[in-house]
């Protein structure tokens, strides 16, 4: 793989939450321009994947690359100024706020970053170019009529949207959407599947993906990981996964996850 | 060895009643998710309703301290978890004020009953004292210990083997699991107020003999209980006792250490406190994502006034301010405090409605900008000019914020409020009485500006001084800062996970809000002409935030309304009242809280936020459960 190409490298992690491990040496790969899939059955460690691969949390060993640097001891904050954007299972959104503000707000955090001074004086200008941005990736994902609406009147399909809205406007080269179909009907999660296809298309960014709907997963991912009990088991294509026996066995009796790997 | 024994003995009595109380703080915290602050105010309770019947009627103390305990433990129980079960579903932030509520209205209570005057308790256990070792071990010492130990194996068996014990621990664990297994859980929730409001009062009636009977010094004595608390980690019972006893034994050794260096003679005191903060800041206990982020009410566009009338309210405003001085005659100092307290209010506005952050150490930076400003004005200091010293005096303050900024990165709602409250208490026993600050003479003098000698001009700085305070809030409220904030309140992981650096964005606002609390400090000194700690007293940081809560929502509004509920109603009400201010105000928010069900932020997303952010959600993610 060449550097500009790399995206996320995560080599040997391991995650202890007390005396539990919830992910251990796992090594994977989501490049740039690409969907990266990681699946697997509930409490496979592929949130908390997620949550050391974005800085939320500490790893118990192991590195974490971004565009081919290390920034395993960078903050969660500095590694989103770096291009790393996420979104969450649980949206994490400001629900007094409206849509256009917390999507605003997204991008003003990213101008303000680490600087005092920043943070009290925009540039001239900032925040009028922010509010462009955000009113931009509000209608790219759909939502515009949603604007003025505070968050809190929303449902968490349209959090969804909201954070997927933020983490564009915010224009990062790097995404983790964590379980983005999960509270979305069918029809929002086909416009989800084109809207993620379609910004990797565009602008070459790359996707590292958590889902559960394994119609969606097989449709838009390049490349899967499954996890299970914090191991990785089956690296490959979404064809050979669907082949795969360690990954069937995995998901033995969740049928409907099961027929979907079997296609 | 053997000359630390006898500060041993002491150190184990008292240890063994901070450990009582501690246990009972911990066991209702991880059962209901509300800390209660008005804990040592119930021991206080105790102590004297058991001074009564013991001393004033001449029961049996046996019979008053049955009573004492049980009567306590009872009423205060049923009490706060009236007070709890109206808070279960709101924020950190609105829970502190109630329970501080709560500390200030039970204290007042007693106050009004019995007056300030520290009384003595002779120890009700007498007979001869028992040699240990070759120390003499007192009737009253050896009673104490007992009766500790007896209680807190006594719950610890209780939670263990009992249904009612099991049930508490799986209330702890899972409430909702639980309702749906067919147990309601209220009546468990009832059952460990009552029991942690018993072990108050205990821990009340046996440190009482030690100390005397003043209900301030009670209260706080059991406030040294949260130090215990932070050593079992807000969750292990025996550790939390465990680490009561140690506490009562370091204090005490370290007494007898610093007997004879009287400018640390603050620091043994000040222990648990010091422990509180520094097991808070280097192991912050759990809490899960935005869950304890604490928010009052941000003010909300669609609920301000339309431009006109607003701008006819600051007119009108404007000229009543300039009539004043003609209107109320020799009331007006009252009108100069009430615009120097505008400014400490808008400071702690900006942190708590404008950021979510509870700070009970507010007072604490009036004081350094108080002292700070005598230094840089005042003939005998540096003798600078007046506005120059009061920015400076503001400066001054600044780093005081930075510091009490690091608990604010690694801390939120509840925790935050028990770190900057032992900050507050750290500050009031250990910086106060130093010569930099008050002094040994306890009194500082800040001089009147040359060109406003006479009261009707000072008014008419202060006011400037407090309006320019205003705007200045306003204007960050507005901007860049004051949106970071506002989001920073209701969801920090989003905006770290935007590339905010939120602890940047913390130092910003602790450091904005200590400047102006300081340039407050030095605007009501000036006022007052001299100044003592007295005036900056802990207890008064608690009062800012009950008077803040009580004024409404709004940033400017609730800032001038509660300055003028502290400073200017008293002018115009007997002094009875006056007497019993804090009283008022904590029936007020217990009240407002409870019984009207009063919110300080919007109802829908309350219940989920309230789930994650108490310790049932966190436990849930770890282990096992330790209690």
């Amino acid at each position: 793989m060449t550097p500009e190409l790399a995206g996320v490298e995560v080599d040997g992690l391991t995650v202890r939450y007390g005396g539990k491990t919830a992910v251990e040496g796992l090594t994977l790969a989501a490049p740039l321009g690409r969907v990266t899939g990681l699946i697997g059955p509930n409490g496979a460690g592929k949130t908390t994947t997620f949550g050391a691969v974005s800085g939320l949390v500490p790893p118990s060993a192991g590195t974490v690359r971004l565009f081919g640097g290390d920034v395993s001891r960078r903050s969660a904050a500095a590694r989103a100024r770096l291009g790393l954007g996420r979104t969450f299972q649980r949206p994490e959104v400001c629900p007094s706020l409206t849509v256009m503000d917390n999507v605003a707000l997204g991008c003003e955090a990213l101008a303000a970053g680490g600087n005092l001074w920043r943070q009290i004086v925009p540039r001239r200008n900032d925040t009028a170019r922010l509010r462009k941005q955000a009113a931009q990736a509000l209608a790219a994902c759909d939502i515009t009529e949603l604007a003025d609406t505070p968050v809190a009147a929303l449902s968490v399909g349209q959090r969804r949207l909201v954070e997927l809205a933020r983490v564009q406007a915010g224009d990062y080269r790097m995404l983790l959407l964590d379980e983005p179909s999960s509270g979305l009907d069918p029809a929002e999660t086909a416009r989800f599947g084109a809207i993620v296809r379609g910004l990797v298309a565009e602008s070459g960014a790359g996707v590292l993906l958590v889902e559960h709907d394994m119609s969606l997963v097989m449709e838009v991912c390049d490349y899967l990981y499954t996890l299970d009990f914090g191991r990785l088991i089956f690296a490959g294509t979404p064809a050979e996964t669907r082949a795969s026996a360690a990954v069937r066995a995995a998901y033995l009796g969740d049928d409907d996850a099961l027929s979907a790997v079997e296609g | 060895m053997s000359d630390l024994l006898p500060f041993i003995v002491v150190g184990v009595a008292a240890g063994s009643v901070y450990g009582l109380a501690g246990l009972g703080l911990t066991l209702t915290y991880t059962t209901t998710g509300i800390f209660n602050f008005a804990h040592g105010a119930l021991a206080a309770a105790a102590a004297f309703v058991f001074f009564t019947m013991h001393v004033d009627w001449s029961w049996p103390w046996p019979v008053a301290l049955a009573l004492a305990v049980i009567g306590v433990g009872v009423i205060g129980g049923l009490l706060v978890e009236r007070l709890a079960r109206s808070l279960s579903i709101v924020d950190a932030a609105t829970a502190v004020v109630a329970t501080v509520g709560l500390l200030l209205a039970v204290q007042g209570l007693i106050q009004w009953r019995y007056g300030t005057a520290a009384r003595q308790l002779e120890p009700f256990l007498t007979g001869t004292a028992v040699h240990l070792g070759g120390v003499a071990v007192t009737r009253q010492q050896a009673a104490t210990v007992l009766v500790g130990l007896v209680a807190a194996g006594g719950v610890l068996a209780f939670l263990r083997f009992s249904r009612l014990g099991v049930q508490m621990r799986a209330v702890v664990g899972n409430p909702d699991l639980l309702a749906l297994a067919g147990t309601d859980p209220t009546p468990v929730r009832t059952a460990a107020w009552i029991i942690g409001s018993g072990f108050a009062a205990l821990s009340g009636v046996l440190i009482a003999p030690f100390l005397g009977l003043e209900a301030t010094l009670l209260t706080l004595l059991v406030v040294q209980a949260f130090g215990a608390v932070a050593i079992g980690r807000f969750r292990s019972l025996p550790l939390t006792y465990a680490g009561g006893v140690a506490l009562g034994i370091a204090a005490n050794i370290l007494t007898k250490e610093f007997a004879g260096r009287p400018a640390l003679g603050g620091l043994p005191s000040s222990l648990p406190f010091i422990v509180l903060v520094v097991a808070l800041v280097l192991w912050p206990p759990r809490t899960v994502g935005r869950g304890n982020a604490a928010s009052f009410d941000a003010e909300r566009a669609d609920r301000r006034w339309p431009a006109q009338a607003r701008l006819a309210a600051i007119g009108v405003g404007a000229a009543t301010l300039v009539a004043l001085p003609h209107l109320v005659g020799p009331k007006l100092p009252s009108y100069t405090a009430a615009a120097a307290l505008v400014v400490t209010f808008v400071s702690l506005a900006l942190l708590v409605r404008g950021s979510g952050q509870i700070s009970l150490c507010h007072a604490a930076f009036g004081a350094v900008g108080a002292t700070a400003f005598s230094h840089f004005a005042s003939s005998s200091g540096l003798g600078l000019p007046w506005f120059a010293a009061l920015l400076l005096a503001g400066a001054a303050a600044v780093p005081i914020g930075a510091l009490v900024a690091i608990p604010a990165i690694r801390l939120s709602g509840v925790y935050l409020a028990l770190a900057t409250f032992g900050f507050a208490i750290l500050m009031e026993r250990v910086a106060y009485p130093t010569g930099v600050m008050f002094g040994a003479t306890g009194s500082r003098h800040a001089p009147r500006p040359s060109f406003a000698g006479g009261d009707t001009a000072l008014f008419y700085v202060t006011v400037a001084m407090a309006a320019a305070a205003c705007l200045l809030v306003v204007v960050v409220s507005r901007t860049r800062l004051g949106r970071l904030l506002r989001g920073l309140a209701e969801s920090p992981t989003a905006l770290t996970t935007n590339g905010l650096s939120t602890n940047v964005t913390r130092l910003a606002a602790f450091a904005a809000s200590a400047f102006l609390a300081g340039v407050a400090g030095a605007l009501l000194a000036v006022g007052a002409g001299n100044v003592n700690g007295r005036s900056f007293a802990s207890f008064n940081s608690l009062l800012y935030l009950v008077v803040l809560a009580v004024a409404g929502r709004r940033l400017v509004p609730s800032a001038i309304i509660a300055a003028g509920l502290l400073a200017v109603a008293p002018a115009y009400v007997p002094d009875e009242l006056v007497a019993h201010q804090a009283l008022l105000f904590g029936v007020t928010i217990v009240v407002l809280l409870a019984v009207r069900g009063m919110t300080i932020r919007p109802r829908t997303t309350r219940t989920a936020e309230r789930l994650e952010g108490s310790p049932v959600h966190s436990r849930l993610l770890e282990r096992g459960a330790t209690v």
